[in-house]
This record gives C-alpha cells, structure tokens and sequence, in this order.
C-alpha cells in the first residue's frame, strides 16, 4: 500500500514540475528581450588570459 | 562618399594580429537611412586572402550611439537568409577578426560608439544560445575590456551588446532593448506573413 502511495506521490510531484517548467517557458517568451549585464570578473574568469584587450 | 583603403596596422590592432591577421578592409559608403530609429548603414568590405572571396559588413548606426554589426558573403547578397549561411571556407577566425578591426575603426571615427549583435541559429538550430553567439560572446570577452565597455546580452535571443562606457550604459542599454524587441517582432511579424504567402 505504502508502495502504491510512494508512485501516486511521485507521479504528482512530476506532473507539478512539468507544469512549472511550462509556466517559466511561457515566462521567458513574454520576457521578450531581458538584457542582463556580465559582470567584469566572469568576463575576465571566461577570457583567455594569453590575448590582450583591443578595446 | 571616396572609397578608403584601411590597413590592419594601427597600434591598437597589434593584440589582434596573435595566431592570424585580419584582413585589409575599405569603408565603401555610409548611406543615410530615413528608418525608424537607424541613421546610417556603414558598408564596409574585405577579400578572403585564402579562398579570394568578398565579403559585405554592414554597420547600421542607430540614434542611442549603438552599432549594429552584420556581415556576409557577397555571393549571397540577394538571399533573404544571408546573415544564416555558414560559409565554411576555413577561415573563420580571420574574418571575425576582420569583423572586430572593422568595429574598431567604427570606434577610431566616433569614441561613444556602442556595438549589438545577434548570433543568427543555423538550419536546424534554435534561436536561443546559437553556436554562432557562443563564438561572438567569447571573442568579445577575449577583446573588449570591462573597463571600456559594459557587456549586456540575452541568451534566449542570442543577442549581445557592447555599451560603451563613456556614455551611460544602463540608459543605453534600456533604450537598446526596446529598439531590439521592436526590430525582432518586426522580423517575427515579416516571416509569419512570408510563411503565409508561400503556403498560399
């Protein structure tokens, strides 16, 4: 019985999270266009050291 | 407008210039465009060394001081998808180096200028952090300092944007996004109504 409950939890559990991944994806195409700034230490964690900026 | 022969030898090319060299490029005329929100259409042009090809690089002035940079094949001018076709001539890297030394010849001619870009998907590839994006936004970080420009970008778009930061970047950058949204709705809109006439 407790197995029967543990699937039914779990069943419901991944049809809550879906659902949520459906909302945000609906979030994100009314966000159209949301710009974000990079900050300077992931550009500078992200570049190759060996090339000196032209800019 | 003369046309003017630009050599890649300035100063502040020579950190471009490690593992291949941009190619000489020419601004071949700026033309006034009566657009909405764009100025001008700078039309800038190279020739591959290796494989002899010409290609069109377009920098479209908008009123915020923001550049919008494309570049294409010349072969392909006529092609509505012009900006998506993988050429494939193996030397990638050289022209998106010549695309950079074009940028900064933009920037020797006007220093407040701000650069845009999109990196457009591939057949069979999303719009959302397309591979031609990862490769901009790297070369980006690789060259362009913090210290000059701040860095905006929207991976679902695969949109990246270079704010100078002698003007005010988050003004700049508030007004570039809604110039962006407006101009992809617009291309959204043309393609549904495109896609309507071809299924007619």
């Amino acid at each position: 019985m407790s197995k029967i409950k543990a699937v039914i939890v779990s069943k419901f559990a991944l049809l809550f999270s879906l659902g949520a991944i459906d909302k945000s994806k609906n979030k994100s195409k009314d966000n159209f266009l949301n710009l974000k700034k990079a900050s300077a230490q992931d550009i500078e964690k992200n570049r190759c050291k060996q090339y000196e900026y032209v800019a | 407008m003369k046309k003017t022969a630009v050599s890649s030898t300035s100063t502040s090319l020579s950190n471009l210039n490690k593992g291949g060299y941009p190619y000489s490029y020419k601004l071949l005329n700026r033309n006034p465009l009566n657009s909405g929100r764009k100025l001008n259409d700078y039309i800038y042009t190279f020739i591959s060394n290796k494989t002899k090809y010409k290609y069109y690089v377009n920098c479209i002035e908008y009123d915020i001081g923001v550049f919008a940079v494309k570049f294409y094949l010349k072969i392909h001018k006529n092609r509505p998808d012009r900006y998506k076709i993988i050429s494939n001539k193996g030397d990638a890297i050289q022209i998106l180096k010549t695309v950079i030394a074009i940028m900064l010849n933009v920037l020797e001619r006007n220093e407040f200028a701000s650069f845009a870009f999109i990196g457009m998907q591939k057949e069979k590839e999303g719009k959302e952090l397309t591979k031609r994006y990862c490769v901009y936004r790297e070369l980006c970080m690789k060259y362009f300092s913090p210290n000059s420009f701040d860095h905006f970008y929207d991976e679902t778009w695969s949109f990246y944007s270079l704010i100078n930061k002698k003007v005010n970047t988050e003004k700049v950058s508030k007004e570039l996004s809604v110039i962006a949204k407006q101009e992809l709705k617009e291309e959204q809109q043309q393609r549904t109504v495109s896609f309507t006439r071809s299924t007619h």
